[in-house]
């Protein structure tokens, strides 16, 4: 087995089990050294997020430590020394792969199809970052090298060639990306007004200024939130009162107080419309339970609102689309898991052939030196004898190198190679 | 290499990039390439049709549109140019349908091919700023009216909160501003095309007589003039769907007055480029009036 994992992530482990095997850089690189004067020769590569800690480690070799073994490096160094934290005890929540099983989890989690929240573009560089902390403490070699880089151009398949990522889930995204960019060209000369500082804003205005979004005011009953918030987004703060007076000027209107009663009422509205441009539109986003919005504002010239309830259709729409995508991911990923292991299928039958090629031809030369020894011909003579004893060695190695060629696309390579191994005592 | 380039060539062309646009709307997944090749074939059509203009003296006699196959296949060529510009900068498929447009524009030169105006000494100018002014106010509108239609489909999506088809429309704001731009444009363009008319009516003593194109052409002006000035607080009116729908308007009534004025009774087209009394008219059973100007003959 070239390549195992071993490892548990959000699905099995709580957070309070995750926090014993989370890991900062430091601790990846400190483990990894351990594991160097350990195993020596066996490759290691140690991802830890949030979400998940998994070793990743292979070898040439047939022999591999068992899981058991490798267990205490999957545990936080800080907490090694809690005789609690076992194998035997957590052996139900770990996951334990081999071979294909191991190389499609490095891709699935490398392309995002592992994670929490489908297609969050952070796991790529924690990857990335963890081959890199492995490469320093130089416990990689050719097998999780070739893992690594293959994962690399997976993620790269799975975003160009699917539409697995180009869908938006959350709300706040979607209400950015799929209506605000519609509605505007830009957004880097557009007012941005938001009514509340709580999460919903918070992440909203995240979005919104991800695509260019600067000027923002903020309003909020308490003027303390609404300045953090501000500061924030070096926004400015409105005062509660003179909220509609902002609405004259603004083009996007994010609404997320925890009113009970509209904080944006017809009538009022209708008094701003008045002095607003005529072919100015008005996005107002209403992200509050119940609403904060009259809906009535909605049917108003070029005033476009939507409420939690609209955004999640849209998601909803997004998800359903985004589904349909995902058996396209695991295909192209189980293609290159093929791949990846038939390359090291082959780079181990490869060296079989090498060295039996070797070894004959180390027989066809002394035998052709005792027999030089014993007579004398002409070189033209000698020439053709070395040339005949060259065709004998190559036409009797044709066959088993052509069928550890053939093999290597197969499953069943490891054993010929060993049977191989074995009968030529390689 | 390129002088026995003709109206085939670059229509040819256009009609390839044409197909490459409608498959664009069905296989989404090959966008980039399927547009790359529309882009680059076009380009292609647009090459081979400036050596057809160049080659075919269009630019080149003593005043500009000298032929009324020239002065068509000229707005063919800005057409294209304007899908060509508008494919990079929209991000939306208005060649979809700016390529049938410039394909019309080609028959239509190719059908008025020998017809020249008459060099009248006093009016040709005019004659020609008239034209030129009335169908550049229908290009104009045209693409407006685009604009507009679009710009109403996309307010529906996002009113209704409809999912996007296969056809990615721009923002509102661009098609708003596009809208805008088109409706002053082609009020312009009409004003100017109207008193060229009013002026050739007048000085020009041209026999004249009112028909529908001649009549219907000041009166849309005085209108479209009037809904680039609506009421500064008229609050409740939706300044970008009244310019939508003003392009979309002018755009409809100024194809109907250019087909009646080609091919309505009252000749007013043949009136204006070859008038009886300026030029020989050759008239045979079952062909165009074919005017030959005095230095061509």
């Amino acid at each position: 087995m070239p390549i195992r994992v071993v490892g548990l992530n959000y699905r099995v482990a709580s957070i309070e089990v995750r926090e014993n095997f989370a890991m900062d850089s430091d601790a990846v690189s400190k483990t990894l050294l351990e594991w160097r004067e350990s195993f020596p020769g066996i490759e290691a590569a140690l991802l830890s997020t949030c979400n998940r800690t998994e070793l990743y480690f292979a070898s040439d070799l047939d022999v591999l430590p068992s899981y058991e073994e490798v267990f205490p490096f999957l545990v936080a160094p800080s907490r090694r020394h809690n005789n609690d934290i076992t194998f035997d005890r957590y052996s139900d929540v770990l996951q334990t792969l081999e071979e294909r099983d191991a190389a499609e989890q490095l891709f699935s989690v490398t392309s995002s199809l592992d994670s929490m929240i489908l297609g969050e573009p952070q796991i790529h560089s924690q990857v990335k970052h963890a081959y890199e902390l492995a490469s320093e403490a130089q416990t990689t070699g050719p097998i999780l090298n070739d893992a690594f880089q293959t994962a690399f151009k997976t993620a790269k398949r799975v975003t160009v060639e699917t539409d697995v990522f180009k869908r938006r889930v959350s709300v706040p995204s979607v209400a950015v990306v799929d209506f605000a960019l519609k509605i505007f060209e830009r957004l880097n000369d557009k007012k941005t007004f938001v009514l509340g500082a709580g999460e919903v804003a918070e992440e909203t205005l995240k979005y919104l200024s991800d695509y260019g979004a600067r000027s923002i005011a903020v309003s909020n009953r308490s003027r303390e939130k609404a300045e953090r918030l501000a500061a924030q987004w070096e926004g400015r703060v409105v005062d509660w009162v003179d909220r509609l007076q902002e609405l004259t000027t603004a083009d996007l209107v994010i609404v997320a107080t925890g009113a009970s009663e509209p904080v944006i009422a017809l009538d009022e509205y209708l008094d701003i419309e008045r002095t607003r441009k005529p072919d100015k539109s008005l996005f107002i986003l209403d992200l509050a339970a119940p609403r904060n919005v009259d809906p009535q504002i909605g049917k108003r010239p070029n005033v476009f609102l939507y409420s939690v309830d609209d955004l999640e259709a849209a998601c909803a729409r997004n998800r359903e689309l985004r589904d349909r995508e995902i058996p396209k991911a695991r295909k192209i990923i189980q293609e290159e898991a093929t791949r990846y292991l038939t390359n090291i299928r082959a780079r181990k039958s490869i060296e079989a052939i090498r060295r039996l090629r070797e070894g004959w031809n180390d027989i066809k030369d002394a035998e052709l030196e005792r027999l030089f020894n014993k007579i004398s011909c002409d070189p033209q003579l000698e020439g053709e004898i070395r040339y005949a004893f060259d065709r004998l060695v190559n036409k009797l190695l044709h066959s088993p190198t052509i069928s550890l060629r053939n093999a290597s696309q197969t499953e069943s390579a490891p054993r010929l190679v060993e049977a191989l191994k074995r009968l030529f005592r390689l | 290499m390129l002088k026995g380039v003709g109206v085939v060539c670059f229509s040819a062309c256009y009609l390839i990039a044409l197909f490459f646009e409608i498959a664009r709307l069905r296989f989404s997944k090959e966008d980039k390439l399927l547009f790359a090749c529309s882009y680059v074939v076009t380009l292609l059509g647009c090459i081979a049709h400036a050596a057809f203009l160049y080659y075919n003296d269009l630019l080149q006699n003593d005043h500009f549109f000298a032929s009324a196959g020239g002065w068509f296949s000229v707005l063919a060529f800005a057409v294209v140019l304007v899908a060509l510009f508008l494919s990079l900068v929209a991000k939306t498929q208005f060649s979809l349908f700016l390529l049938p447009l410039a394909l019309a524009l080609s028959v239509v030169s190719l059908r008025a091919g020998n017809v020249a105006f008459t060099p009248a000494a006093t009016c040709i100018w005019v004659r020609a700023t008239h034209a030129t002014a009335l169908l550049l106010a229908t290009l104009v509108s045209f693409f407006g009216a685009l604009c507009g239609v679009m710009y109403f489909w996309q307010r529906n999506r996002l009113r209704k909160n409809v999912a996007e088809s296969s056809m990615t429309l721009p923002s509102l704001e661009w098609l708003s501003r596009m809208c805008r731009f088109a409706a002053n444009a082609s009020v312009v363009a009409l004003g100017i095309g109207v008193a060229g008319g009013f002026y050739l009516k007048v000085f020009s003593g041209t026999s004249s007589q009112a028909d529908l194109a001649s009549v219907g052409t000041p009166c849309l002006f005085l209108l479209a003039l009037l809904t680039r000035f609506p009421k500064r607080r008229a609050q409740s009116l939706d300044v970008c769907a009244l310019n939508s729908t003003h392009n979309i308007v002018v755009c409809v009534a100024m194809i109907v007055f250019l087909l009646f004025a080609a091919f309505g009774p009252s000749g007013h087209w043949k009136r204006l480029i070859a008038p009886e009394s300026e030029s020989t008219v050759l008239k045979t059973e079952n062909e165009p009036i074919i005017a030959v100007p005095p230095n061509r003959r």
